[in-house]
């Protein structure tokens, strides 16, 4: 399939050139309008995750931004969108959108009233709906972000549950958990960011998702993120098995789950940006592999002489590295990133280190489900309902518009032939040209209105069926998905399997299935849909059976 | 020519003629089955296919079979089609067969057809149809209407909105005129309700989209029955009405069908049935017309909310509303008369015929129509010259558009 984001705009612009030129410009002009730069609307991203859980550094990861940069200062009890936009005020940046539904521009000195978590500010806090920021970035062309507080939000700075157990305190939370639940229903992808956990084990992650996901959320649309991996070696060494053990008990809340390191990501980003990699990997590679190893081991061992140190050297033929030297290549870099960054530089060629610690950081990697399971999902949905809206207008045309001018042309016909067969109004007659020119601006001809009726029937009506036709392919395997997450209890696992295949999620599809087994398939499921006492099972029965009934 | 309206349904089919007797129009009686409504399924079984109520039996009939027989049939079988049409999409069948949707609707017009032909023209071929359709069908499943109906054996073939033919139905039977009409029309499987306007001139139109519900029928009432008979059956047997807990006995569904049919006629009933193999186990259940409006009350409620949402749209395009009609099966439950008499802005009327009412339009269907009026000689009341009804001035003194009657 073509482009259908392209495929939609092209529709829309071809119905707009039909209107601008049609005698109902009026009529659906703003209409079809305001569907198009609904199909350019960018796709919404909310992140739901604890304060502290490296929110913001991983933020400025994925979308190569420095947030606080592009102009945004984080509150900590508000939930904040991002978005394309220029504020009418440069000195009045944020859009407050209040409970009440009040909406007003304010100064970033209103901004810093609502830092921290003592009591005034949690009351003000509670009164606002959200904090809307309205940015430049071109970043933001292609993406709204929400940054929910999540449903725990008002916990103190580094984790510490808050002292004062106000009602505001105890309000706000529950507003929150609501709001959250809300904001994160409507988007198209939601991260679950979880950072430090003090039982690092796989039952510790797993109770922090729950904690954050609170059941409110869906595989449809959500992923888990490990932040701040490279905090413990112990989760460092077992990352991929503990993502995908807690994906597997999470599987109807979260997609999937996919430790990260925003750190790494920053370091490497940096030393390519200053070409100080391959410096870095010159000096390393110059230590023998016990003067590597020694070093380390300990951030203490690394910056301090000793004798070990110097025994290891003295055994080697190369240079020793000095402590001014060691300084400097380490640079600003936290400790434990650095030490995986420089762990890959010494064992492998520098594309390929650069490659597996890419890899390790995992932003690629959220971006990329991201965008492949929600985003042009999100956008093919959006599609299906801007076309269902051609289509009504299209409807709208042909039944009421077209019928209307039909009755116009049949009326100037009758005065046109009143006016030609009157006695006193000859051919040459001054009134009759000047009816006639009347009639002739005011009123469309038969052979006007065929030309219009042709156009809005055999090249406008076709191409936004065509279009509805493929997008509700989509859609129907986006409900099929819906009623499997809904009713998962009713699925075998090998049936959860094919369908999810099926269906298209996990970015599986039919493709590869021969035909042989497109029919046995169907006749399963066509016996399902007769036997089955459950209606949801009898309604993804019916869209397997659809499925498979379309070979090519 | 011989010609036929059908009203081809999701869950039931159902066709017209023309008596020449009466001149009126009349639904077809299917000769082999002595029914007006033929189920919309269709079998491929190993020995050939079967359409209407002798594939709707085999369902009927399956839960006494053997499993794997059972099984066969049960995929063997193509219900709803109607509903689920898609281009270039098959169905395959145990033993290798298949057949495109095309294929499977036209299996049922040549059902309809053949028994009309018997039925109605002494075995003469019937070539020209009217078949309707809802008004939402796009232009591809139109065209998969005429080239099924062409694969059934139809030359000419016209195709008609559904409420439009309800409406066509409806004035045939009146002498008033219908000009505003809402048509309400709860079917097996579906529900649409549809406002449908008479333009002066000899036609139908539907001005507005209409609102509905392709997963709302009495088929949902049947459902609920049936779960109503599964609390019986655990009550008076800690049992299933299906062994397996998982699955539906489709043979007690359609036993619930007809018990819904019953409480449209009685105020009280009481219901005794076997449960499926394996044993003989009785159930029985008492239910009262209000125990049953209570059960049915959800599903009804779907179709109120859709006809209130369309009655909006009506009034917000300043159109009213003069007549509204109520048709398909489950109109028939006199709950909905009561529901819908409380949101309309006129006493809804109950239609003869409510299973046929859109085929019995569909035949009446001239595409003409517009050339049908007969335009009358009058004269102009200024100059006295003789003008047509449709000019819409004089033609000799320009003056007026009033006019008197010719009293010739």
């Amino acid at each position: 399939m073509t482009n259908p984001v392209e495929q939609t705009k092209q529709a829309i612009d071809h119905m707009i050139a039909f209107v601008e030129q049609s005698p109902w410009r009026a009529n659906y002009l703003e209409k079809l309008q305001s569907l198009k730069s609904q199909a350019e609307q960018p796709c919404v991203l909310a992140v739901a995750g604890r304060v502290k859980a490296g929110k913001s550094s991983f933020l400025n990861a994925l979308l190569g931004k420095d947030m606080a940069k592009v102009g945004t200062t984080e509150t900590t009890a508000t939930i904040n969108v991002f978005r394309k936009g220029t504020a009418p005020d440069p000195n009045r940046p944020v859009l407050v959108v209040w409970a009440n539904g009040q909406q007003r521009f304010e100064t970033s000195e209103f901004l810093d009233s609502l830092q921290g978590n003592d009591e005034a500010t949690l009351q003000k806090a509670e009164g606002i709906k959200r904090l809307e920021f309205l940015l430049s970035d071109p970043i933001f062309d292609d993406v709204t972000l929400v940054d929910t507080p999540g449903t725990d939000a008002i916990v103190g700075e580094d984790g510490e549950v808050h002292q004062k157990v106000t009602e505001e305190y105890f309000n706000l939370r529950q507003r929150h958990g609501e709001e959250t639940k809300e904001q994160t229903e409507s988007a198209d992808a939601v991260i679950y960011l979880i950072g430090q956990v003090a039982n690092a084990g796989m039952q510790g992650f797993l109770q922090e998702f729950q904690a954050a996901t609170n059941g409110g959320s869906s595989a449809m649309n959500a992923i888990g993120v490990m932040a701040k991996i490279d905090l413990s070696d112990e989760i460092m060494n077992q990352r991929d098995e503990l993502a995908s053990s807690i994906a597997l008990k999470m599987q109807h809340e979260l997609n999937t789950v996919v430790p990260v390191s925003a750190g790494i990501w920053r370091a490497l980003d940096e030393l390519r940006k200053n070409n100080k990699l391959e410096r870095m990997q010159q000096k390393l590679k110059n230590l023998p592999r016990e003067g590597f190893d020694y070093l380390m081991k300990q951030e203490r061992a690394y910056y301090s002489t000793s004798s070990v140190f110097d025994r290891i050297f003295s055994s080697s033929k190369k240079p020793p590295i000095s402590i001014e030297e060691r300084k400097e290549l380490k640079g600003d870099i936290p400790w434990r990133v650095f030490v995986v960054i420089a762990h890959y530089l010494y064992n492998d060629p520098l594309e390929e280190a650069i490659t597996k610690l890419t890899d390790i950081s995992g932003v690629n990697r959220v971006m990329d489900i991201i965008q492949k399971h929600f985003f042009n999902r999100g956008k093919l949905l959006r599609c299906f309902r801007i076309s269902n809206a051609l289509r009504s207008i299209l409807n709208d045309i042909e039944r009421n518009r077209l019928y209307e001018l039909g009755k116009e042309v049949r009326s100037r016909k009758e005065f046109e032939d009143f006016i030609n067969s009157h006695p006193r109004m000859g051919n040459n007659n001054a009134t009759a040209l000047k009816l006639m020119n009347f009639l002739k601006a005011y009123l469309k001809t038969e052979k006007e209105m065929d030309e219009l009726r042709v156009t809005i029937q055999t090249i406008l009506i076709p191409e936004v069926e065509n279009l509805q036709l493929k997008l509700e392919r989509t859609d129907e395997n986006f409900r099929a998905l819906q009623l499997i997450e809904q009713n998962i209890s009713l699925f075998s696992k090998e049936e959860q399997d094919e369908l999810f295949a099926l269906f298209g999620m996990y970015g599986g599809t039919k493709e590869g299935i021969d035909a042989d087994t497109c029919g046995r398939r169907q006749q399963y499921w066509n016996l399902e849909l007769n036997l089955s006492r459950s209606k949801d099972r009898r309604m993804v029965a019916r869209h397997a059976i659809s499925a498979y009934g379309y070979y090519d | 020519m011989n010609k036929i309206g059908i009203d081809f349904g999701t869950s039931f089919s159902t066709a017209s003629w023309i008596n020449p007797k009466t001149r009126q129009p009349e639904a077809i009686t299917f000769h082999d089955i002595s029914m007006q409504k033929m189920p919309s399924v269709v079998y491929y079984g190993p020995d050939g296919v079967m359409v209407g109520l002798a594939a709707y039996s085999q369902l009927e009939n399956s839960s006494g079979m053997k499993p794997e027989h059972r099984h066969q049939i049960l995929q063997s079988v193509v219900m709803s089609i109607k509903r689920h049409m898609k281009q270039g999409h098959f169905y395959y069948f145990p033993g290798g067969g298949k057949a495109s949707h095309e294929e499977i609707i036209a299996a049922i017009l040549h059902k309809i057809k053949e028994q009309a032909e018997i039925a109605c023209f002494n075995g003469q071929p019937v070539e020209e149809a009217t078949i309707t359709h809802p008004v939402v069908f796009a232009s591809w499943q139109k065209e998969m209407l005429r080239e099924a109906a062409a694969l059934a054996g139809f030359k000419h073939v016209q195709l008609l909105e559904e409420p439009v033919a309800a409406a066509l139905g409806y004035a045939s039977t009146t002498s008033e005129k219908i000009k505003n009409v809402l048509v309400y029309d709860f079917g097996g499987g579906t529900f649409d309700a549809a406002f449908v306007q008479h333009d002066g001139e000899g036609q139908f139109r539907v001005p507005l989209e209409p609102e509905g519900d392709a997963y709302c029928g009495g088929d949902d009432i049947d459902e609920a029955l049936y779960d109503r008979w599964e609390q019986v059956a655990k009550e008076q047997h800690n049992r299933t009405i299906d062994m397996n807990p998982n699955n539906r006995d489709i043979s007690f569904k359609v036993k619930c069908r007809k018990h819904k049919e019953q409480m449209s006629l009685f105020p009280k009933y009481d219901f005794a049935e076997v449960l499926p193999p394996p044993g003989v186990s009785w159930v029985e259940m008492q239910l009262t017309r209000p125990d049953f409006d209570k059960m049915v009350e959800p599903i009804i409620e779907k179709t109120i909310v859709r006809t209130q949402r369309l009655l909006r749209k009506v009034t917000d395009s300043g159109y009213k509303i003069d007549t509204a009609i109520m048709i398909g099966g489950s109109s028939r439950i006199p709950v909905v008369y009561e529901k819908l008499k409380q949101i309309l802005p006129v006493e809804p009327r109950k239609v003869m015929q409510v299973d046929v009412a859109v085929a019995l339009g569909a035949v009446l269907y001239n595409p003409d129509g517009l050339q049908e009026i007969r335009h009358k000689q009058v004269f102009c009341i200024y100059c006295g010259c003789k003008i047509s009804t449709a000019d819409k001035f004089c033609m000799n003194c320009g003056r007026s558009s009033i006019s008197f009657n010719a009293t010739t």
